[in-house]
């Protein structure tokens, strides 16, 4: 999953080509809004998960390792 | 002036009403009455009326203060948001040569006449009390200047006189009999999108409520933000009010006063507006059109549900001081043909700060009048804006001039041509600045290090994606393809991207 949100970030970010799994994303600008609201529609089309902004602390959104962490807690929740 | 005739009666009857509220800090119209006179005061000591003053900060209280003080005192303002990369903000000091910078925000490494935070706010909060004199501008005065892109690699002054604010603001008014008591403000100053909140909110007494960069950025304290706000009216990018519509939180019952919104920056997308209306039932939606050049905006529709199923939402119908002209080869066409928009009339701002080539400034059936490079058409007395006939670009609401960004990797050492194009998405809007950049055969820099100095002269949301290339491909007269570069940009051609450079 780490990689395919690697892989997607570095599509959708802002200047994010060259990002790795634990680099900072927030202050960076790399996530930014626009990249923001495409992540979260790619993550209901392939994960079926609806992320609602409000419920995720921004520290799990800053690097690629902390939001496949996010999401993994996430299916382990829908499944159980 | 009406507006600041409005502003001086209402800062001194409102009281301890609150005028200006950003994060935990709020002002209320009496201190904001004492803080204006004695940094007034202190402006016509120290400084020639009519000269510019440039105002450096984010969205502190203190920025309120600034601009007032500016207004009442007769000098132009410039406001330059603190995201700004040093060199900009020096080719804006060369351009508009202000008298004075107040530095709401510190700035290191500049040379220049200033004011800090703390001798602001010491001009502000102490000594006697000063009363804030009546307002004496005249129409043709200078109110504001703003930057914006310019296609010549170096950023534009727009100067908007007195009589265009007052026109704009008076039309704001028309537009809400029944002023809201709060307004939310989105956009940094040095987008002017920031002028039809700030302004009409001190005009009718109300309260101006900013949401700053760093709030932008964290969800939950957005949302808890937005509810304590008790909002009326929103006015925002439609970007922005997507990025709103992905919680649903952002609902009616979350935010039960919130009852308008005025869009203006970039077009409104269909989607967002049957969102909206879902979730706020009866909002009123307000879908504006204008350029800086014509402050802020001169047309405006509102889209009910029916509007909202269009395919391509109307930007409206002119304020009434305005004329919308069609032209096609400087001819005006028929209803319903597309050609550029001309705005005529009151709202077309006094010119750019230096002279432009474009020569975009005119007049026309003897009104002031502006060729905007944006390509609509008229139906029944109806505007429908659809996309530029130039290089420039919308994203986020942020407006880019390819060339701008072309003209400032080229003066990076080691880059010897570059060409900039846009990343689009399946409606045709812009999602992001892709340049392809020749490197300089000796010592040819990593895209990495083009990254780092371009930091220094453009803002983050002009800082496009590098993609180094030994040639451009060309066209059959040799000029560069700027048309496949696209197509390879948006991934629907294979043009050999030379790799040899990539480090």
């Amino acid at each position: 999953m780490e990689d395919q949100i690697l892989k997607l970030i570095q599509d959708i970010g802002n200047n994010g080509e060259n990002i790795g799994p634990e680099q900072e994303l927030l202050e960076s600008g790399i996530l930014d809004s626009l990249a923001f609201i495409t992540l979260l529609e790619e993550i209901a089309v392939r994960w079926r998960i609806e992320i609602q902004p409000t419920q995720v602390p921004p520290e799990e959104w800053k690097t690629v390792r902390s939001i496949t962490r996010m999401l993994e807690k996430k299916m382990v929740e829908k499944i159980s | 002036m009406m507006l600041l005739e409005r502003i001086w009666e209402n800062l001194r009857k409102k009281g301890e009403a609150c005028a200006y509220c950003c994060e935990q800090e709020r002002i209320s119209y009496r201190q904001l009455c004492q803080w204006t006179g004695r940094l007034c005061a202190y402006f016509k000591r120290h400084y020639h009326r009519g000269n510019p003053i440039l105002v450096y900060g984010h969205k502190q209280p203190l920025m309120a203060v600034a601009f007032l003080s500016c207004a009442f005192g007769g000098f132009p303002f410039i406001p330059v948001d603190s995201s700004t990369p040093f060199e900009r903000l020096k080719a804006i000091m060369a351009s508009a040569r202000p008298q004075t910078i107040l530095a709401v925000d510190s700035i290191s490494g500049l040379a220049f006449s200033k004011l800090s935070k703390e001798k602001l706010e010491e001009i502000c909060e102490k000594g006697a009390e000063i009363e804030l004199p009546y307002p004496d501008r005249t129409p043709d005065e200078i109110f504001y200047i703003l930057y914006t892109s310019g296609s010549t690699g170096f950023p534009k002054g727009v100067m908007v006189t007195c009589e265009n604010l007052d026109s704009f603001v008076g039309w704001m008014a028309e537009l809400f009999p029944k002023p809201p008591a709060v307004i939310l403000n989105q956009a940094a100053f040095s987008f002017d999108l920031s002028v039809a909140d700030f302004w009409p909110a001190l005009a009718w007494g109300s309260e101006e409520y900013v949401i700053c960069r760093q709030m932008q950025k964290e969800y939950p304290l957005l949302f808890s933000t937005l509810e304590r706000s008790s909002m009326e009216l929103m006015v925002a990018t439609p970007s922005f009010a997507s990025l709103l519509l992905m919680d649903q939180s952002f609902c009616k019952d979350r935010l039960p006063s919130f009852n308008a919104v005025f869009f203006c920056g970039e077009p409104l997308p269909p989607g967002t507006a049957q969102k909206l209306l879902e979730r706020f039932p009866g909002i009123r939606i307000l879908n504006a059109y204008g350029p800086t050049e014509c402050t802020v905006a001169v047309t405006v529709a509102e889209i009910g549900p029916k509007e909202a199923k269009l395919p391509l939402l109307p930007v409206g119908k002119p304020k009434a001081d305005v004329k919308i002209r069609i032209e096609k080869n400087k001819v005006p066409v028929e209803d319903g043909e597309p050609g550029e928009i001309v705005i005529l009339g009151d709202s077309v701002a006094a010119g750019y700060v230096l002279e432009d080539p474009s020569h975009a400034f005119g007049r026309l059936e003897g009104k002031r009048s502006y060729h905007t490079g944006d390509i609509g058409w008229m139906q029944n007395g109806v505007l429908y804006c659809a996309g530029r006939c130039d290089q420039q670009v919308k994203i986020q609401g942020y407006r880019i001039e390819l060339q701008d960004v072309e003209k400032n990797l080229c003066a990076l050492p080691g880059v010897d041509q570059a060409v900039v194009v846009c990343r689009e998405a399946a409606d045709g809007r812009a999602l992001r600045l892709i340049a392809f950049v020749i490197p300089k055969q000796e010592d040819p820099p990593t895209r990495a290090e083009i990254q780092a100095l371009l930091a220094h002269r453009l803002p983050d949301y002009m800082r496009p994606s590098i993609q180094l290339i030994k040639n451009f491909p060309l066209t059959e007269n040799g000029k560069c393809d700027r048309k496949r570069l696209k197509e390879i940009a948006n991934g629907r051609s294979d043009f050999e991207i030379d790799s040899g450079y990539r480090k």
